[in-house]
């Protein structure tokens, strides 16, 4: 297991920072969520949506 | 050894994690920056208004294509610059009498459309070179027998193209699926269309430009297409093909986002195993065809949409299908450990590895939940709890059709390979 003893500490960098991404993009789910949701039900089917 | 295949997988699942974070990312940016828009109807004039000549090859397509010539009879663009071609080809049904039909009516009396009765070769790609010879249309729009365009749909795909006529040849928008309620199967196919409308293309559109031709709701430059020569006759994804020739001249293929369609998707397996199996591997030659311009001078466009189809065709296919070979063969020698103890599973991990590995593949999982409620929170209606359920189990049921259908395919080229034949049986999807 050689290559494994450099694999792991490098893994956990890797994966820490995905981590942090990736709940960055979750803020983002529910930002979007948050806006268009207030939007479709104001708007009302009848208009344009995007 | 053992080594070597640890180091491969977690670098497989890094990259394949690199790519859909970049992907997610570039389809937030757009979200944001396109929630406020103009209201469709109050929508201002255009520059000016191009002669546009909309195909709609219709093959056994009686059932559907009234509603479709009337959808697009009644767009909103001026009727003087619209020309309408309607090609029943190779049909045995009633298809071209049904568009007669049409022209009977008053409110279409004076619309310049007309029905032409095919027997010819090529497929689709066929019906698009034959039109090619005969439009009289600046652009040509593209529109499936079942395709239902909103009534904006080509106002804004020529605003699109008129923002940089020299650079944008073609643009494409959404397609959206209107039996998405059907069944199981159409409610995962509802999800994958949402996720490529919202995510997928917007995210390579906002972050590098790049725009892939789907098969309907699109227009195209006339001179461009001509230049190339037109569709590449039989292919089996001639818009996949006609993107990377755009492509490969410096063209850009543009996202008009608000330019929507519906369209109907495969109620049963079978249809679905087809209409797939024909795309993946249309898709495999194209990739096949364009591999060389990953080591040559091309544009970097071109290098990164083949290094993307050969990750995802190719590299990821092969990772999961091993994995999913491993997986099975362990379960299998775990059985018969249980009565034959000296047998050894073919691959433990054991402590941190195991660990690491797990983290991973839930960061996967995770984005795979995360990118698709970020399309469905975009889209009016799809936000759904039941939405939410099905997002879950796709990933274990839906999502691992890619892997048969990519494999049949697969099997489908070498088989050709082999015997020196090409056997494409063209199985069209039912109509309902």
């Amino acid at each position: 297991m050689g290559l494994v003893s450099w694999l792991l500490p490098l893994s956990l960098v890797v994966t820490i920072s995905f981590g942090i991404v990736v709940a960055i993009l979750a803020v983002c789910w529910w930002l979007i969520f948050r806006r268009t949701i207030r939007t479709f039900n104001t708007e009302g089917k009848s208009k344009p949506r995007d | 050894m053992i080594d070597f295949f640890y180091v491969a997988a977690i670098v497989t699942i890094w990259l394949s994690i690199i790519m859909t974070i970049v992907t997610l990312t570039g389809g937030v940016i757009f979200i944001f920056r396109h929630m406020q828009h103009t209201d469709a109807e109050h929508l201002p004039a255009l520059s000016r208004y191009p002669k546009v000549t909309i195909v709609v090859p219709a093959h056994n397509e009686a059932l559907v294509i009234q509603d479709t010539v009337q959808s697009i009879l009644r767009l909103h663009y001026p009727h003087d610059r619209v020309e309408l071609l309607v090609y029943a080809d190779n049909c045995e049904d009633a298809t071209a009498d049904q568009v007669r039909a049409l022209m009977a009516i008053t409110e279409f009396k004076d619309r310049n459309f007309r029905v032409i009765e095919r027997t010819g070769s090529g497929g689709k790609a066929g019906v698009l070179n034959d039109a090619l010879k005969i439009a009289t249309g600046e652009y040509i729009g593209v529109y499936d027998a079942d395709a239902a365009p909103e009534t904006n749909a080509l106002y804004f795909l020529i605003q699109k193209v008129l923002e940089n006529p020299e650079r944008y040849a073609a643009a494409f928008g959404r397609n959206k699926t209107r039996n998405y309620q059907q069944n199981f199967l159409t409610r995962c196919i509802n999800l994958e269309i949402v996720n490529t409308q919202r995510i997928q293309h917007t995210g390579l559109w906002q972050l590098f430009k790049i725009g892939r031709i789907p098969g309907t709701n699109f227009i195209i430059n006339k001179a461009v297409v001509q230049a190339l020569g037109g569709w590449n006759n039989g292919a089996l994804t001639e818009d996949t093909a006609i993107s990377f020739s755009l492509m490969r001249e410096g063209k850009l293929i543009a996202l008009a986002h608000r330019a929507e369609a519906f369209q109907q998707e495969p109620e049963t397996l079978f249809a679905y195993y087809n209409q797939r199996k024909r795309w993946a591997r249309g898709n495999y030659e194209v990739i096949m065809e364009n591999l060389k311009h990953l080591f040559d001078g091309s544009a970097w466009r071109i290098k990164l949409e083949v290094f993307y189809y050969v990750c995802t065709f190719f590299w990821f296919n092969a990772a999961i299908t091993i994995s999913n070979g491993i997986f099975v063969v362990n379960i299998f020698l775990g059985l018969l450990q249980l009565g034959i103890p000296q047998i050894h599973e073919l691959v433990t991990l054991g402590g941190p590895l195991s660990i690491l590995f797990l983290v991973n593949w839930l960061l996967m999982f995770y984005l795979y939940l995360l990118q698709i409620n970020i399309a469905l929170a975009s889209d009016y209606g799809q936000a759904t709890i039941t939405n939410f359920l099905y997002s879950i189990i796709s990933y274990f049921t839906y999502a691992q059709l890619f892997i048969v259908v990519s494999l049949a395919a697969v099997g489908a080229i070498i088989r050709d390979k082999i015997t020196g034949t090409r056997h494409t049986k063209w199985y069209k999807t039912q109509r309902f």
